[in-house]
């Protein structure tokens, strides 16, 4: 299975989402690689990357290096390919944007069967055409968003594909609007909205701070259980679409 | 060398006993034993170690509790039972078992007798419920009945049964034929009990139909003594309740041979289809307190809101309700008079709304939003449906189950009605209004001029006009709303009496033996439902029926001993047997006793005065919500059985003097007699043991559960942990790990109803490691709307009520009731001057301890 994490706007948590979904995916027994394709690079310190630690695909493909060297073994079965600290250190500043256009240097069907995981994730940093090709051949396109009025009319202004699917992080439960909006979307986007919410929670915050995913961290956290919930869930889609 | 180890370990085993709170001597001494026993057996040894492991929990109840000086014997005893009972017992079971797959493989390969099995042995109506055919059973008859051929040979078939019947019941046997055909008889009862399905309780019913029959024409033709006039008037009196009971026992086995257990109808897809709904909830003096949950989860039913209007029907014309009515957007209806009570508050609800049907919930019974969904999709299917009724369910412990202590372990008292009877009487279309928790249908109820006002029991007397009128009535076996239990056992014995009159004015005023409308089956429906609560006089003449004998001397059974034991313990096994099977699930085997013992005394009188004098009686409303805030014993309600218990004790010392000083012919009767007593002791012990009213500790009760629920404290960090309990006041959760919440916290729950979630602000009431207790604060309207469906007024919240029951065992609830009988006489023996309470007590004492010699044969579970 192949997922793409993706933003609807910036700041809905979607490095987060990410992290989680693939550290809950591999705590319910399944292999997973993690990918960031974010230049903020902010997906390896989820995992107790060093901040100073600078490799990932990105930085390789600039050094011409080649990105094959730069996956990290988080734990048995999790592997993190960070971005690398390109484009947004001084230090760095002659290095040369990489061609990321050209995706079919992935080849993601050959990365799948060369590596073994049951689970690809990409964390994407918006929705750019950018990575186009990797949603088209991803199985599932999961979109980050929050329930709130921004994210309400974004959402009327994105294109929606048969594998999009709306996921709401930081449910404030307490506020009536959000309630409002996701009752709103229950109806118009039925068929995308995945049935689960990642409910606010400051244990997410918190393992971050930790540098580990709050399903780890804080497995009994309701953010955590909701992101077990979720991943059950893209197992059960995994069944449905085969 | 072996000092070294021996010693030590000799004093961890002290140490380990003491702890188990053995007193020094009694610690020295099971060790002592130990040792004994390790010096004869390899106990230490596989194969030992094996056995105990098997059959540990068979001593849970000597190894769970300190060592008693009796406990070698008892141990030997259980050993015994385990070696030469138990597990024949069980090899029995595998036989049956492997018969009944022997069985099944036969059937597999003749198809044509599994069909018949499995299609034409039920009776023609049970086919299907979800037929039309069903709407109007007298088309059904015509249907069945149709073939000219099929008739007569039904006919020819009747008669012959009913022939060899005659002979069967009325041939004289001689006692050892007697002898022979009962054990035959029970035998052929012990082989069919186990057997699954309702072949086998069939069975079981014309089994016990055989027996019970020959017994009454036996003590009719052969047992009173016409020489005698003394006799005669003894013996006829307790031949009279003896032949109520047999009525009550055969219209019961008619009514409940087959329960419909009717599925629900489904809704059309257009909802434009779906009819208008008038939901009333008729309230007169009870607190706001009360109503405010059921007008909240009223609030939330799931129906078109444009097609449910809800109205608080208040008979005590109060503003504050006028208020909180207009606040909640619900309709208020008062009117200037309070005639009739709860059925004149309705019938003036009735003129004053419109809409197609009418849905009535008791301003205590909260509804669950499911509720509409599922009952009125039979409307739409049947056209002269009148009623759906569903069942009351109670999530508070009635007295009986407080006081007994087995609330949510045990069917309670209601549960024969609702889980058995209402569904048995619905294959006869007879099953009845119940006042709360059923929907109605507005032009049938306006068609025999509104609910019936001339009883206290306006709800079956108005079903009974509906099925006079030629109206259908269902009734769906799915617990859809729940309400408080009566607070205490004189609330709850108030609650039958105004019943028990109710039904015995309906049965004078408007008898449904006659009268125009009904079926046969209706008829017997009706008659034994009231019936029912005539049970008062038979049963006080039982309590005291054995001390015409023992104490005046009089043969009330004029028969010899033996004949007796070969007539009525037949009668009594099988109809025991049957019921176990019949009614197990909903009443367990000997319970029935205590309860109608103790509501006996108390509606005997209001019931026959209620039989001379129909018109008198007023309506009195149940009190509940109640506290009882300290322990005691119900002395003015447990009089008349203290006195009737004095009265068997009585006649058992006159018995034991007339075995004494007696002829020795007469001997075997004087036991008999006896035993009667003592089974009357422990009855009577049973109703007081119900009487001794035990402490409620919360004012709110709490509702056991397992919910998914959150928390949030303060700063933001939310706990996923699982709902164990609530109460309209707070909840109980269990946190998934052991996050320390401090008493006081502020915090937030949260609740998840269907896809949506909502958050109640609150304060931790207490934290014991991960169990906390939230008290809510400050509810908003809004929020209190939310809470209350989020927990009570769920579709799911009382659907698994009955999941902790354990299965009836006729003598395991014989040794209940021992038990509870010996605890009631041990509250009585505190209330007694000084001789007679001590006496008593030191007798429980020593019943009880003659008790804890009895070996299990269940493991007890702690």
């Amino acid at each position: 299975m192949q997922i793409t994490v993706c933003g609807l706007r910036g700041g809905v948590g979607t490095t987060s989402i990410a992290a989680m979904l693939a550290d809950a995916l591999n705590l319910l027994g399944e292999s997973v690689l993690l990918i960031d394709l974010n230049p903020s690079d902010l997906l390896r310190l989820h995992f107790n990357i060093p901040y100073a630690d600078i490799h990932g695909w990105a930085f390789a493909e600039a050094e011409g290096t080649g990105w094959e060297q730069q996956a990290y073994q988080i734990k048995e079965n999790l592997c993190l390919i960070p971005y690398g600290r390109h484009g947004l250190s001084q230090l760095y500043k002659d290095v040369k944007q990489p061609d990321i256009t050209a995706t079919t240097l992935w080849k993601v069907e050959d990365l799948i069967s060369a590596t073994d995981y049951s689970w690809v994730i990409f964390d994407i940093a918006n929705t750019d055409k950018q990575y186009a090709s990797i949603s088209e051949s991803s199985d599932l396109n999961l979109l980050v968003t929050h329930a709130d009025m921004a994210s309400h009319i974004l959402l009327g202004q994105h294109y929606l594909t048969e594998k999009s699917k709306i996921i709401v992080n930081n449910l404030n439960i307490k506020q009536e609007l959000s309630d409002a909006v996701l009752l709103d979307w229950n109806m118009r986007y039925a068929k995308y909205l995945i049935p689960i919410s990642v409910r606010q929670d400051l244990h997410v915050q918190k393992a971050f701070a930790h540098k580990m995913p709050a399903t780890t961290y804080f497995p009994h956290s309701s953010s955590a259980r909701d992101l077990f919930s979720l991943a059950t869930w893209c197992l059960v889609q995994r069944g449905v679409l085969r | 060398m072996s000092q070294r180890y021996v010693l030590p370990a000799l004093g961890r085993q002290y140490q380990e006993a003491r702890e188990r709170g053995m007193a020094a001597v009694m610690a020295a001494a099971f060790i002592f034993l130990r040792l004994f026993a390790y010096t004869f057996f390899r106990l230490e040894g596989r194969a030992w170690q094996r056995l105990w492991h098997n059959y540990k929990p068979w001593f849970n109840h000597l190894t769970f509790r300190p060592y008693q000086s009796a406990d070698p014997l008892r141990y030997s005893l259980q050993a015994v039972w385990l070696i030469f009972i138990r597990t024949p017992a069980k090899q029995t079971v595998w036989f049956i078992a492997y018969l009944q797959r022997l069985g099944a493989t036969l059937l597999r390969k003749r198809s044509y007798f599994y069909d018949f099995l499995a299609h034409k042995v039920k009776p023609a109506i049970a086919h299907s419920p979800l037929q039309r055919t069903f709407a109007n059973r007298r088309d059904l008859f015509k249907n069945t009945a149709n073939q000219q051929l099929k008739k007569i040979v039904f006919f020819l078939l009747a008669a012959l049964v009913i022939f060899l019947t005659l002979l069967l019941v009325t041939q004289p046997f001689s006692l050892l034929a007697q002898f022979i055909f009962v054990v035959l008889l029970w035998g052929a009862a012990m082989l069919v009990r186990r057997v699954p399905g309702r072949f086998s309780s069939l069975m079981l019913i014309v089994l016990s139909l055989t027996v019970s029959a020959r017994y009454i024409w036996w003590r009719y033709t052969s047992t009173l003594n016409w020489n005698n006039k003394v006799d005669l008037i003894f013996g006829i009196i307790l031949l009279a309740a003896e032949t109520y009971s047999w009525i009550v026992l055969v219209m019961g086995y008619i009514q409940t041979a087959w329960p419909l257990d009717r599925k629900v109808a489904s809704l059309p897809a257009d909802r434009a289809l779906w009819p208008t709904v008038d939901l009333m909830i008729p309230t007169y003096n009870e607190d706001l307190s009360v109503i405010k949950p059921t007008v909240y989860a009223a609030l939330g039913m799931d129906w078109p809101a444009d097609k449910l209007r809800i109205h608080l029907l208040d008979d005590g014309r109060r503003d504050g309700l006028r208020e909180f009515a207009l606040q909640a957007g619900i309709g208020y209806i008062a009117r200037t008079e309070n005639n009739h009570a709860k059925a004149g508050n309705l019938n003036n609800a009735l003129k004053e709304t419109d809409a197609d049907l009418v849905a009535i919930f008791d301003c205590d019974h909260v509804p669950s939003r499911s509720f509409l969904q599922l009952t009125v999709g039979w409307f739409l299917r049947d056209e002269k449906l009148a009623l759906v009724q569903t069942p009351h369910h109670f999530f508070s412990a009635d007295p009986f189950e407080r006081n007994l202590g087995h609330f949510g372990k045990q069917p309670n008292e209601n549960a024969l009605f609702y889980g058995l009877i209402q569904d048995g009487n619905d294959l006869w279309n007879a099953s009845f209004f119940c006042g709360s928790c059923a929907v109605l249908k507005r032009s049938a109820v306006e068609s025999i001029g509104g609910f019936a006002v001339e009883t206290v029991t306006e709800d079956a007397h108005t079903a009974l006009r509906l099925h006079r009128e030629g109206y259908n009535s269902a009734y769906l076996r799915i617990p859809m709303a729940a309400g408080l239990a009566t607070e205490s056992l004189s609330a709850h014995i108030g609650q039958r009496i105004r019943w028990a009159r109710g039904m015995a004015q309906i049965f004078r005023t408007d008898n449904p033996l006659f009268g125009k409308g009904l079926d046969v089956f209706q008829r017997l429906c009706y008659v034994n439902a009231m019936m029912h609560f005539l049970a008062g006089i038979p049963r006080i003449i039982y309590l005291t029926a054995p001390l015409a004998f023992l104490l005046f001397h009089s043969y009330i059974i004029y028969a010899p001993a033996i004949a007796i034991m070969l007539y009525v313990l037949p009668h009594m096994i099988h109809a025991s047997l049957t019921n176990s099977v019949t009614q197990g699930a909903y009443r367990r085997t000997f319970w029935g006793e205590i309860y109608e013992t103790v509501l006996s005394w108390y509606i005997a009188r209001p019931t026959t005065v209620a039989l001379f004098t129909p018109n008198k009686g007023s309506f009195n409303v149940t009190a509940k919500g109640g506290l009882i805030e300290h322990e005691y014993f119900d002395w003015k309600m447990a009089k008349p059985y203290v006195f009737l218990a004095l009265l068997n004790f009585l006649g058992l010392a006159f018995g034991i003097w007339r075995l004494w000083t007696g002829p020795e012919s007469e001997q075997a009767t004087v036991i008999i007699t006896m035993l009667w007593v003592v089974y009357n002791l422990i009855i009577l012990g049973g109703a007081m043991g119900v009487a001794a009213e035990v402490r409620q500790i919360r004012n709110s009760h709490r509702i056991t559960t397992s919910l998914p629920a959150d928390v949030i404290d303060e700063s933001g960090y939310m706990y996923t942990g699982l709902l164990t309990d609530y109460s309209d006041a707070g909840v109980g959760m269990q946190l998934s790990d052991g996050t320390s919440f401090k008493k006081g916290d502020a915090v937030q729950l949260i609740l998840i109803r269907g896809a949506r979630q909502f958050s109640f602000p609150g304060r931790i009431s207490r934290s014991i490691n991960s169990n906390i207790g939230i008290h809510l604060e400050k509810l908003t309207k809004q929020q209190q709307i939310d809470y209350v469906q989020c927990t009570f007024a769920r579709a799911d919240a009382w659907l698994t009520h009955n999941r902790d029951f354990s299965l009836d065992r006729p003598m395991q609830s014989f040794v209940d009731v021992v038990l509870l009988s010996l605890s009631g006489y041990q509250h009585l023996a505190k209330y007694l001057p000084f001789p007679l309470g001590w006496l008593i007590d030191q007798l429980t004492r020593m019943g009880l301890w003659i008790m804890s010699f009895l070996p299990r044969s269940h493991p007890v579970i702690y």
